[in-house]
């Protein structure tokens, strides 16, 4: 479900007069993916594939477009980069990435071309990517210039109406919390802010850090004659694709997001700015104290929220999952968007009779809000029904549909739920062709506690893989409808089924014609045996089975002498019924006719878009607001009288 | 689409400056007044953008030179591996090159040819070219000192410099950087020759990804023909199984009866589903279950494919090969036999979870005449049409086992796990040993259980008690009920049929040996 985005590292670098400066960067020892880099890939698409030997190239995997040069002979003398660390256990500070930091500075501090645009560099394989900001042109970072914060703001706020529904994973609430926050800039608030760390006050660094940071702010950035004033900074995202999108993806969720939060922040209250102070300091005494790297680290973590926050990005991103961080005690969300969650392809639009189904539980659900009673999205979780469509919500809560869209669309985007057609138990449920199988011996106990006196997850799954019916006729009675659903709630939530759509055209003058004379022949034929291409010879061992075994021939015709006729005339099926053509157009009210239910016949227009093999059949009831059996039956009627041709799949 | 190529290099005066482009202006624009301004003199300053704004009547270049030039001629660090930049919706990809030698001033040669590409242009294809065209531009001037004589030649004008390109004047480098970007962006292809011992190849070729790994029991079907054997180069393994793909046997019988190594075979058709020569399909028998999808849809309104599935489903028995007289019939005669094209789509839409083939085939005799079931099956699973439906087979916890994983999961404290009976532990302990015996001897890597080839007699034997399993296999059965292997694997691997091993789990022996197994389908 997770996709690898290849992240190795992240970086923060900082521009003042004296030069670009690396001030952070998590981890102290960024690994190599490996397999993804783009050295590698060069090896593999070669015809030959060396599968055997892909564990052992994990490290060479960058070297390898260095051969290409080495091959011809190239002069240059140059340390070999390394990764690791000396036999010592001393970490050579000097390089990251295997990288001169000196190198990597002057890389990634791009000249005002670049600011507040994408950068991205790609290194033998490593790709940079970042949002640089700089400060205004007279070297001041104050909020005189209005354009960014409104920016910063239009994106905050979304729908005013539901200002107080935030959960703590949105950055939304951040407007106040840090307006409160702007005024105390010392670093208790930000300690107690960034909740998850603790903050080393004696520390003599953090006390100069703090007496630089206030004066900073107290004299605001008009004091712009400070040596060492940043007139950039720059947030990178380093990491190995193996696709180019990830990098847009990288970019344009984590990258530029954080720059932003970051930018505003730093206009506020030169947070940046005070922070890699912080963080320059510890590095600068960790230095000169001969301090072990990863105690160093350890003390920039503890001493600075900012390499907290980029250290939880990091780590939350690259497996995948969301970042909640606070900068400034503002609270930020990053997170790459899944595939599936994305609302932006058609298919998972949120409409009106589509349903939600949520993948947590709904008190862990409501656990996780700050303000659990109040908040109109804890009402709508706490209300939420897997069963009722968005439109029926919306009815129930009393809440405008706008709202209720915008509430699942929060929770879609924050991967606590996803999209799903209301369950019904009328609707069909089948096996999930990815079901996590290998999960069951873990799901069971699970599933186990929650539905004890119920049938079993084996038993369930085997129900429902079998021959495709109704989910309502597995449920035993009425009274058991509600944890059937929770049941099935729970498979879909752990993708173990789907549901199983009917399609289906309208088919015109369907003939009984039926060759009995073939039946016959086939019958008192015995297969003959034969070879063909495909056609091996017979084995008793084989589980596969040839072809003599599977077909039923013909005796006397050569097959490719046959005349193959053109679709046989007696069938006829209208594809498109919403545009047909003169002739399909007789037909359809042919069938129209011949229909012997008079409200079918009424509504027969009203059907006849669904019937173009695209549109499920189940969706016709809540799309037309027709009674569901009614829909069933009719379509069963349809198929009767040989009006219809239907294939069923998920 | 390759926008433009330019050679740069680091100017012992000018600094990076570029010496050709192609197409002459796409880099630095001809800028008739700042003739000379126009080469940034400072590697370190990179804030100096907008110094070099083009003239009104120039087209814009592509890229800001001086904005990016730290990166394209960056630290000796860096040089001699891929560097590229985004830069303006253009991503400039380079090698850049620092060759150090006594000769140069400065003892350094610094240079790079980087190729413009959209941003949006995956990039991928493009870095060998780089890589190569970096090589063959360093030996140009390792060898024979091209790229440095070339700037003393009389005449020749740089970048931006009005009358740029000179031609004609000696330097070769602007006409290699104009056939390259000519040549590639016509064909994908290029070949420049600056002398006989200096040619340039290039071909812009996508990367195929590389395909899992095939397993035993996977079916391997030619898709599309192999190359004459003169023009492609057949390596001795393929030579060798290639008369048993056949659509039919799976990769674990191609070995044993062409009498290769499993792991050759595994390889050699991992190598044609590389190239698309192969489809692998799963075995087929008749307890498989197909079911349809949502591609059926496109078939269903496609005459074209209807047409095709119906040629390949057709029977084709030997007895009517042999006469090809009685081929020419009457056409009332013939046409009763063909399959209709509404009994195809019939077929495919009626076949679901319940039912396995073989009940599928006896329900559908009529429409089924003449239809050969396994080409029909091999139809709708190439043209996705279909989709099988696997069996897995996971052992349910014990009790035992059951308070140890799943204890972070289920607090449910299981009371009733009873101290378990000396016979039992030691039969526990019998097998711990075997599981590590099992593991450390075989080849396959301890971490991912593969099953070992079975090749040195079978344990089992279906006497008048039905199956019998042996300890060792018992081993290997338990490492394949996990839920990742689908019957097919586990019984081309047990060498058992599906049902005389669901039989025997589900016995009497199985039972006690192996404990319940969840058999779920997906």
């Amino acid at each position: 479900m997770k996709r690898s985005n290849g992240l190795i590292a992240v970086l923060i670098l900082t521009r003042s007069k004296p030069g670009p400066k690396l001030v952070f960067h998590y981890p102290a020892e960024p690994q190599l993916v490996g397999s993804n880099s783009c050295g590698e890939h060069n090896d593999c698409s070669d015809s030959e594939l060396e599968y055997d030997e892909e564990p052992e190239r994990e490290g060479s995997g960058r070297d390898s477009p260095r051969e290409v040069t080495s091959l011809v002979n190239t002069v240059a003398t140059q340390p070999e980069r390394s990764f690791s660390h000396d036999a010592n256990g001393h970490s050579d500070s000097d390089s990251v990435l295997g990288y001169h930091v000196d190198s990597l500075e002057k890389l990634l501090s791009p000249g005002r071309w670049s600011a507040r645009k994408k950068f991205e560099i790609c290194l033998d394989g490593i790709t940079f990517v970042g949002h640089p900001v700089y400060a205004s042109d007279n070297g001041s970072w104050s909020t005189q210039d209005h354009g960014t914060p409104a920016e910063f703001e239009a994106e905050r706020v979304t729908t005013p109406t539901l200002g107080r529904l935030q959960t703590s994973t949105d950055c939304n609430e951040a407007a106040p919390t840090s307006k409160a926050n702007v005024t105390i800039a010392a670093p208790e608030t930000v300690g107690q802010a960034a909740h998850d760390f603790t903050h080393i006050p004696e520390s003599l660094d953090s006390q100069r850090g703090l007496s630089l940071a206030t004066s900073m702010t107290s004299t605001s950035t008009a004091s712009g004659a400070l040596a060492e004033q940043m007139t950039m900074f720059h947030v990178v995202f380093a990491h190995q694709p193996h696709r180019q999108s990830v990098t847009s993806d990288v970019y344009q969720h984590v990258a530029k997001k954080l720059a932003k939060a970051l930018h505003y922040c730093q206009k506020q209250t030169n947070y940046v700015g005070v922070e890699c102070r912080r963080l320059l300091a510890i590095k600068a005494k960790a230095k000169h104290t001969k301090m072990p790297a990863d105690e160093s680290l350890k003390q920039m973590l503890e001493g600075s929220g900012l390499a907290w926050a980029l250290k939880e990005v990091f780590e939350r991103v690259s497996a995948g999952e969301i970042a909640g961080i606070r900068l400034n005690g503002m609270e930020l969300s990053v997170q790459i968007p899944q595939v599936e969650a994305s609302t932006s392809d058609g298919k998972n639009i949120l409409g009106p009779h589509t349903g939600l189904l949520l993948l947590e539980d709904k008190d862990v659900l409501l656990r996780q809000l700050s303000h659990s009673d109040a908040s109109p999205l804890a009402y709508f979780i706490r209300e939420h029904a897997a069963t009722k469509s968005l439109q029926k919500q919306s009815t129930s809560l009393n809440m405008p549909f706008r709202d209720v869209q915008y509430l699942a669309r929060h929770l879609i985007k924050w991967r606590k739920a996803q999209i799903i057609a209301p369950l019904h138990r009328r609707n069909m449920y089948t096996s999930n062709s990815e079901a996590p199988i290998d999960q069951i011996r873990k799901l069971m106990p699970v599933y186990g506690q929650r539905f004890a006196s119920l049938p079993s997850l084996p038993q369930m799954l085997k129900v429902l893989s079998g021959k495709p019916i109704q989910y309502g006729l597995v449920i035993p009675s009425r009274d058991h409808r509600a944890p059937y659903m929770e049941i099935l709630a729970f498979l879909i939530r752990h993708r173990f089924v789907m549901q199983l759509k009917t399609y289906g055209w309208l088919k015109a003058d369907p003939s009984p014609y039926n060759s009995l004379v073939r039946s016959s022949k086939a019958k008192s034929k015995r297969p003959v045996s034969g070879v063909s291409l495909l056609s091996p010879h017979g084995d008793e061992d084989s589980m596969s089975v040839s072809s003599e075994r599977t077909a039923i021939p013909i005796s006397d015709v050569q097959a490719d002498n046959m005349t193959f006729d053109k679709p046989s005339p007696d069938e006829f099926i209208i594809f498109d019924p919403s545009h047909p053509t003169e002739d399909e157009s007789a037909m359809l009210e042919h069938i129209r006719e011949s229909i012997p239910d008079p409200e079918l016949r009424e509504r027969f227009s009203q059907l006849l878009p669904y019937f173009d093999g695209e549109h499920a059949f189940e969706e016709i009831a809540a799309e037309e607001a027709m009674k569901r059996a009614k829909v069933e039956e009719w379509a069963a009627l349809l198929d009767r009288e040989g009006h219809l041709l239907t294939f069923r799949s998920v | 689409m390759l926008k433009a190529v330019f050679y740069t290099r680091f100017h012992p005066t000018h600094g990076p400056s570029v010496i050709h482009q192609y197409p002459p202006d796409s880099i630095v624009p001809s800028n008739k007044n700042t003739k000379t301004s126009d080469l940034p003199s400072d590697l370190e300053n990179t804030d100096n953008d907008g110094a070099t704004a083009p003239s009104k009547d120039l087209p814009e270049p592509l890229v800001t030179f001086s904005s990016i030039s730290a990166s394209i001629i960056p630290a000796y660090e860096l040089c001699d591996a891929p560097l590229s930049i985004c830069s303006n919706g253009y991503r400039v990809l380079g090698l850049p090159v620092s060759l150090e030698d006594a000769k140069y001033e400065r003892n350094r040669f610094t240079f790079n040819v980087a190729f413009v590409l959209d941003e949006s242009t995956d990039a991928q294809p493009w870095h060998r070219i780089v890589a190569k065209t970096a090589a063959f531009f360093t030996a140009l001037e390792v060898e024979d000192g091209v790229l440095q004589a070339e700037e003393e030649s009389v005449g020749l004008k740089w970048a931006g410099q009005e009358g740029y390109p000179a031609r004609g004047v000696g330097g070769k480098i602007f006409e290699v950087l104009e056939a390259l970007v000519g040549q590639v962006n016509g064909c994908g292809e290029a070949c420049v020759r600056v002398s006989d011992v200096h040619v340039l190849n290039l071909r812009l070729e996508s990367e195929r990804v590389a395909p899992p790994e095939v397993k035993g029991c996977e079916v391997p079907m030619l898709v599309r023909a192999l190359p004459a054997e003169d023009l492609w180069t057949r390596d001795l393994t393929l030579l060798r199984i290639l008369p048993y793909i056949n659509g039919v046997r799976h990769v674990q019988r191609i070995a044993e009866d062409a009498d290769v190594e499993m792991e050759l075979v595994q390889r050699a058709v991992r190598e044609l589903v590389l190239h698309g020569h192969v489809r692998l399909l799963d075995l087929f028998h008749f307890q498989a279950i197909y079911v349809a999808t949502a591609e059926l849809k496109n078939f269903t309104e496609s005459d074209k494919l209807q047409e095709e599935c119906r040629k390949y489903v057709i029977n084709t028995s030997a007895s009517s090969q042999d006469d090809l007289s009685t081929g020419d019939q009457g056409d009332s005669a013939t046409s009763n036999r063909v399959p209709k094209l509404e009994d195809l789509r019939n077929l495919y839409s009626s076949l679901t979870t319940e039912q396995p083939l073989h009940d599928f085939v006896l329900a559908h005799t009529t429409q089924l005449t003449n239809i050969d079931i396994r080409r029909f099956i091999t139809f709708g699973l190439v043209q996705n049409l279909l989709r099988r439906i696997h069996k897995y087979g996971t052992l349910k916890p014990t009790s035992a086992q059951f308070s140890s994983e799943g204890a972070s999961l289920s607090p449910v404290k299981l009371s009733t796990s009873k101290p378990k009976s000396n016979e039992a532990a030691v039969r526990e302990f019998d097998r711990a040993w075997k599981r590590a015996a099992l593991s450390s001897g075989w080849a396959t890597p301890p971490s991912e259980p593969r099953p070992p080839l079975l090749m040195s007699g079978r344990s089992f034997r279906s006497g008048a008690g039905g199956v019998e399993i042996g300890e060792e296999e018992e081993e290997v059965l338990r490492g394949l009920l996990d839920g990742r292997h689908c019957f097919d694997e586990v019984c081309v691997a047990m060498r058992m049929a599906e049902g005389k091993l669901l039989g025997w789990l589900k016995g009497r022996q199985g039972r006690e040996r192996m404990g319940e197994v969840v058999v779920v389908c997906r």
